[in-house]
């Protein structure tokens, strides 16, 4: 079967190089890939990359980070879109992924909380310098200073000091004008949870952006 | 409204956001005409629902596709897992959704079994009736019935006035048209029905999946 490229020997183009793949939805994509074509993997990621990119950029706040998990995100997704139940919308799917596949990452990361002052269970002053927790240096290398840059903001700052639910479902809200209903479904919590982590997270942002006011 | 009898927060939030009631937004609008205070907050939401939604999206690093592929697995699905889909799909369409629906369905369905089961037990009873006795009984039953069938409709359409009209006039097509004539009005009865019978199979069952229908709209 030739779906992407000239059938071999009819020197024709098949019918997906007439194909505009753009026009379609996302569900008749998905069933494009699952008949096997690569284009249409590819623009599937090629709709969805921004979005999930940027959702993950602001849970870990980490450029390189973000791509790995966004590039995990989009692995995990493809791999199983036969087993995608078309019932659903595909943006839910895979932000519900992206999301999870975030969230994860920052269990892992920090499985405590940590304090730069040391642990809290330390007896002694000799345990308590071993535990505390040095900065790194204050020189930004380009990639950081890119970064700060893109995440520097006043707002960005203040998203970042978010809860990671929280900043989920503002992003989700805010910047890809999902419905709350849709939201609901992404994070895998009650509808009126997700009105509360909006209302909570818009509320400390209030708070946080406050000086900007004076 | 709180004890200075200024709305809450929340509803001046709320209000911002689109999401309070007619009743509720009549009664914030007139009280905001007179109070600077929370004309001031409103202004303040607005601005934070304006900083968030023009918050920007990031891109990934060039060749962010590319290094995603490097690791999808990319199999064809076989011809018979779409029919297992459609099955599938089609079973859950006319599946009862109720337990209500369920308990029916199993009735309707159990009721031939259970006469049909009735009925042969009640034959092997019987010392008289041997198995090819009851097959040949069987089939001729099956035979006189298809052919009483086939009679009865071969009548009935025969007997139909539209049925007259194109014997009557069948003639007259011949004389004018010539048998080419009558050729090519037969093609045409034929592929317009091939064309709905078509159409129906598409519209009923056929799903608009296919990469060559999507090339076929984008032309």
């Amino acid at each position: 079967m030739c779906r992407d490229t000239a059938c071999p020997g009819t020197g024709s183009p098949s019918p997906a190089r007439i194909l505009d793949y753009s026009t379609l939805t996302d569900q008749q994509v998905v069933q494009l890939a699952r008949d096997g074509s690569e284009r249409a993997y590819r623009e599937l990621i090629g709709r969805y990359q921004r979005p999930v990119f940027s959702l993950i950029y602001r849970l870990v706040r980490d450029r390189e980070k973000a791509e790995d998990l966004a590039q995990d995100t989009f692995i995990k997704v493809l791999n199983a879109i036969d087993r995608y139940n078309p019932e659903y919308k595909f943006s839910s799917w895979i932000f519900k992924i992206a999301h999870n596949t975030g969230l994860d990452h920052l269990r892992r990361r920090r499985p405590d909380t940590l304090s730069l002052d040391g642990s809290p269970h330390a007896r002694t002053a000799a345990e308590t310098e071993a535990s505390t927790i040095t900065p790194e240096s204050q020189d930004e290398t380009p990639e950081q200073f890119t970064e700060n840059r893109e995440l520097g903001g006043e707002i960005e700052v203040a998203m970042g000091g978010l809860r990671a639910e929280y900043r989920t479902a503002i992003v989700l809200c805010h910047v890809e004008g999902r419905p709350y209903e849709e939201i609901a479904e992404i994070m895998d919590v009650p509808l009126g949870t997700v009105k509360t982590y909006i209302h909570r997270g818009r509320k400390e942002l209030m708070q946080k952006l406050e000086h900007l006011r004076c | 409204m709180n004890e200075h009898n200024h709305p809450a927060a929340d509803r001046l939030e709320a209000f911002v956001e689109g999401t309070l009631q007619d009743g509720d937004r009549a009664v914030l609008e007139s009280h905001l005409l007179t109070c600077p205070a929370c004309q001031t907050q409103v202004e303040e939401w607005r601005g934070l629902f304006s900083a968030l939604s023009s918050l920007p999206q990031f891109d990934p690093s060039v060749g962010f596709a590319n290094r995603v592929m490097e690791h999808v697995r990319i199999a064809p699905r076989a011809a018979w897992q779409e029919w297992t889909d459609r099955a599938g799909a089609l079973a859950a369409r006319i599946a009862p959704k109720t337990n209500y629906g369920w308990s029916l369905a199993v009735a309707f369905l159990a009721l031939p079994i259970l006469l049909g089961g009735s009925a042969i037990a009640w034959l092997v009873s019987k010392s008289y009736i041997t198995t090819d006795a009851l097959m040949g009984y069987t089939r001729d039953s099956i035979i006189e019935g298809l052919q009483g069938v086939g009679s009865t409709v071969i009548t009935f359409v025969m007997q139909t006035e539209l049925t007259a009209w194109v014997v009557a006039n069948i003639g007259a097509v011949i004389s004018t048209a010539g048998v080419t004539g009558l050729g090519a009005m037969l093609a045409g009865a034929g592929s317009l029905t091939v064309l709905s019978t078509w159409v129906l199979y598409r519209n009923l069952f056929r799903s608009p999946s296919r990469e060559s229908d999507y090339a076929l709209y984008s032309l």
